[in-house]
């Protein structure tokens, strides 16, 4: 599957879609596969829902993001609810979830499972603050804020002694700590201050030492009235964190239902965005097999790459009616965009996700493989030849347990035609006998021999009559612009019953490219004598 | 002018020569003298593994908070904190030691500041801090963060140095080459500069210098606290290049705490009175009539 999505470029698609809560994230990076036609039709049900509630409502929108956003991971074990940090993620968690549910209407709530039932542990929690903020307040225990209440009258005493001793030692010795704790000076200056009581001198170095107040017997005795106080207060505190704590464990299977819920609101609110966003529409499914039918099919990481160097792309319409169909083209006319169209909107299909098309038409697979693009590779001392015949046994093989949308492009393509030609069509002839699977194949091969049950198709080509008009007594231009000629003249169109017919465009897109007229003109009077 | 009042309202790393220099001791000073309309905030990054304070060999200072501040804990730290607080957040990200709780102190108190382990957690905390009302935020340590966290907004640097008979040649060097790279210019994009233009990503060591055989051009380093070399390679590389940094965060202050170095001594090393003019010595220090 992983060599699927990398050859339909899924990853690219999948970056956009972005949960907003750990939740969402998780279900993410899962990347599910439904081979299941319940299963989907329920995530489909859910983004249509999702989008309808949405739709023209943009404030509703972004209410809904600001408080799947700020929904967090809640821990309900004992470990993670023994602070103060634990009960704001549980409070934080509740009052977001208590808004994402009011702001959907009942029957989208019940759609997604939501249930509200935790408003009592909420009020409680809610006590702790208003905002986002959350402490353990003097409203949980009366005993706690009369605490307070002598700490900070502690404080208060504290800080007029401070104040007190402070002015007496700017006035007595010139010592100015305002902003400081400690002062130092240097030893020689302090050596009238050594017999001071209400200043500490230790050295700092060799030549200077710290002075520090030594605030006297009150001060003493009201800051350790105060650290008894603090003592007594962190056991109020403690003893109300078990009691917020055990109520909020208390309700573990409604908050477990609330983030399940929420799962599924979030997965369903990102993929109705990526719907409107990227105008994609929902598919069809069937029962394996049945035939495949898109309509004005989209291949968004070309169509965007298209876009941004401002050439035009073509999207795909077809109808594959047989198991097993043969993909004929000229170089650069698109063939292996087909085969990425598809691949691409059946891992968006069965990922649960709307479809870039007008329409999508197709049945479910119990998985999907592709084999190809190996030029490149090797693999454990294998060739690029025996690493595609390596991938194909596998895939053969997995046509015993499932159906199997085969994907092969360019198969063989680097042996020689003659014995390439002869391995196809065995392959071609053995997957029209195997009922689990439906196959493309995309080659410049002729000559295949295929049975009745394979259907040919041809990418259109290219456009010759509309290219020598255009280019007569046009002058060179650079790659960019030779891309964009073959773009604007190649036309991406895949038509039914080519019947092995091969495509004639090498030579001209060879021009095109720049390769020398005299080589050109020589290569086509070949071409003519092998006629 | 004092320099403490241009730290209004900035974001301030406050960077250390090494373990132990001062830097919280500092931010304690630089925190008391910059509370005022707008709450202040304070966080470190990293875990620095500094157990002892430098000025008294006891346990690392804390920082001392006041009603409103705005600091970052370690949520294990809490526990045992003598403050009392009101949670603004709780991130997700896992440190070390916990779990980073942004908290308003409800009262006088001390705490133990925390911090993210990344550049973008950073930016997170930050934009919360300064959502929840702060003004100056201080950040301690993180020489490493600054590149990304100075790109438009204002962030201001000061760095503490510890100064001893040990270390006077090296402190002194590595001053002259913070001032002297504070004046290469801010790198503009389509800027014409001499070709051929080198860009240097991440710390600009001795192994990173072009080689000899390369006799001019531009190179284009990251910020100023990148630049790892001594003073005579520092002063070559400018003889040969013409220099950029990508991100130029103001250098604020030098402090400068001396043990058992005369400021005599000390500004003989740095060799330049325009320098010396921009040191701050210990702001603890006080001298007695």
């Amino acid at each position: 599957m992983d060599k699927t999505r990398a050859f339909a470029e899924f990853e690219d698609f999948y970056s956009l879609f972005r949960p907003l809560t750990p939740y969402g994230r998780v279900y993410r990076e899962a990347r599910h596969f439904f081979a299941d036609a319940g299963a989907l039709k329920t995530e489909y049900d859910l983004t249509a829902a999702m989008q309808a509630y949405l739709s023209g409502q943009r404030h509703k929108a972004d209410k809904l993001r600001f408080h799947l956003r700020n929904i967090p991971a809640v821990d309900l074990t004992p470990e993670a609810l023994n602070g103060a940090a634990g009960l704001f993620l549980a409070r934080k968690f509740l009052a977001n979830t208590a808004e994402i549910f009011k702001l959907l209407p009942a029957p989208v709530r019940a759609r997604f499972g939501a249930r509200w039932a935790s408003a009592e542990l909420l009020a409680l929690l809610n006590k702790g603050g208003g905002g986002e903020a959350f402490h353990i307040a003097d409203a949980y225990c009366p005993e706690l804020a009369a605490e307070r209440a002598a700490i900070t009258a502690c404080d208060k005493a504290l800080k007029a002694l401070r104040e007190k001793k402070l002015k007496t030692l700017r006035e007595r010795w010139g010592l100015d700590f305002t902003d400081r704790d400690f002062l130092v000076i240097a030893e020689s200056a302090a050596a009238r201050l050594s017999a001071a009581p209400e200043l500490f001198l230790e050295p700092f170095d060799g030549s200077r030492v710290t002075v520090k107040p030594v605030y006297g017997q009150d001060y003493m005795e009201a800051a350790a009235e105060r650290d008894r106080r603090r003592g007594r207060e962190q056991e109020l505190e403690a003893a109300v964190v078990k009691k917020l704590a055990a109520a909020a464990a208390a309700e573990k299977k409604p908050i477990e239902g609330y983030a399940a819920a929420l799962e599924k609101i979030d997965v369903a609110a990102e993929r109705a965005r990526l719907a409107s966003e990227l105008k994609l529409a929902r598919p069809l499914t069937r029962k394996y097999p049945s035939e495949i039918r898109l309509a004005k099919g989209r291949f968004l990481p070309l169509e965007t790459r298209l876009a941004a160097a401002g050439l035009k792309y073509t999207p795909l319409s077809a109808v594959f009616a047989r198991r097993v169909n043969i993909l004929y083209g000229s170089n650069m006319g698109g063939k292996t965009v087909a085969l990425k169209t598809l691949a691409f909107l059946q891992l968006a299909a069965q990922s649960g996700f709307f479809v870039p098309a007008a329409s999508f038409e197709t049945c479910l697979f119990d998985g999907l493989a592709f084999i190809g693009g190996a030029e490149m590779e090797t693999a454990g001392g294998l060739s690029s030849f025996g690493l595609e015949m390596n991938d194909f046994v596998a895939a053969h093989d997995k046509l015993k347990s499932g159906s199997l949308l085969l994907m092969m492009d360019e198969f063989a393509r680097t042996t020689n035609s003659e014995e390439a030609a002869a391995l196809l069509s065995a392959i071609l002839e053995d997957l029209g006998a195997k009922k689990s699977a439906f196959a493309f194949l995309a080659t410049h091969f002729s000559g295949l021999k295929t049975d009745k049950g394979a259907a040919s198709f041809k990418m259109r080509g290219f456009d010759t009559a509309a290219f020598n008009e255009y280019f007569s007594g046009k002058p060179a231009c650079g790659l960019d612009e030779k891309l964009k000629m073959i773009n604007k003249f190649m036309r991406y169109e895949l038509l039914e019953g080519a019947q092995g017919g091969e495509a004639r465009d090498a030579i001209k897109i060879a021009g095109i490219l720049g390769v020398a007229r005299g080589i050109i003109k020589k290569a086509q009077e070949f071409m003519e004598e092998t006629k | 002018m004092d320099f403490i009042k241009g730290l209004k309202d900035r974001t301030v790393f406050i960077v250390g020569s090494k373990k132990n220099a001062g830097k919280t001791t500092f931010m304690n000073y630089a925190l008391n003298r910059l509370r005022g309309t707008a709450c202040v905030g304070a966080l470190s990054v990293g875990v620095d593994g500094e157990a002892q304070d430098q000025v008294f060999g006891s346990p690392k200072p804390q920082v001392r908070a006041e009603k409103g501040d705005l600091l970052l804990c370690a949520e294990t730290s809490l526990k045992h904190s003598d403050l009392h607080y009101e949670i603004l957040n709780v991130y997700p990200f896992c440190t070390a030691i916990g779990r980073p709780v942004l908290l308003r102190a409800l009262r006088p108190g001390r705490a133990e500041i925390s911090g993210p382990e990344n550049n973008s957690q950073l930016g997170e905390i930050l934009a919360d801090m300064r959502r929840h009302g702060a003004g100056t935020v201080f950040i301690d340590g993180a020489v490493d963060r600054i590149t990304q966290v100075a790109a438009g907004t204002k962030a201001a640097f000061v760095y503490v140095a510890k100064v001893e008979p040990e270390n006077l040649d090296s402190a002194a060097a590595a001053i002259k080459l913070l001032w002297a790279s504070a004046s290469v210019p801010l790198w503009r994009e389509g800027e014409k500069c001499p070709a051929p233009v080198t860009r240097v990503e991440g710390a600009l060591t001795p192994g990173k210098v072009p080689g000899k055989e390369v006799k001019g051009g531009t190179l284009v380093i990251e910020d100023l606290t990148k630049v790892f070399l001594s003073w005579a390679q520092w002063q070559e590389l400018k003889g040969r290049f013409e220099l950029r940094f990508r991100a130029k965060p103001d250098l604020a202050a030098f402090i400068v705490n001396l043990y058992n170095v005369t400021r005599a001594d000390f500004e003989k090393k740095l060799g330049s009175p325009q320098l010396a003019d921009r040191v701050i010595y210990n702001p603890y220090e006080l001298t007695l009539n």
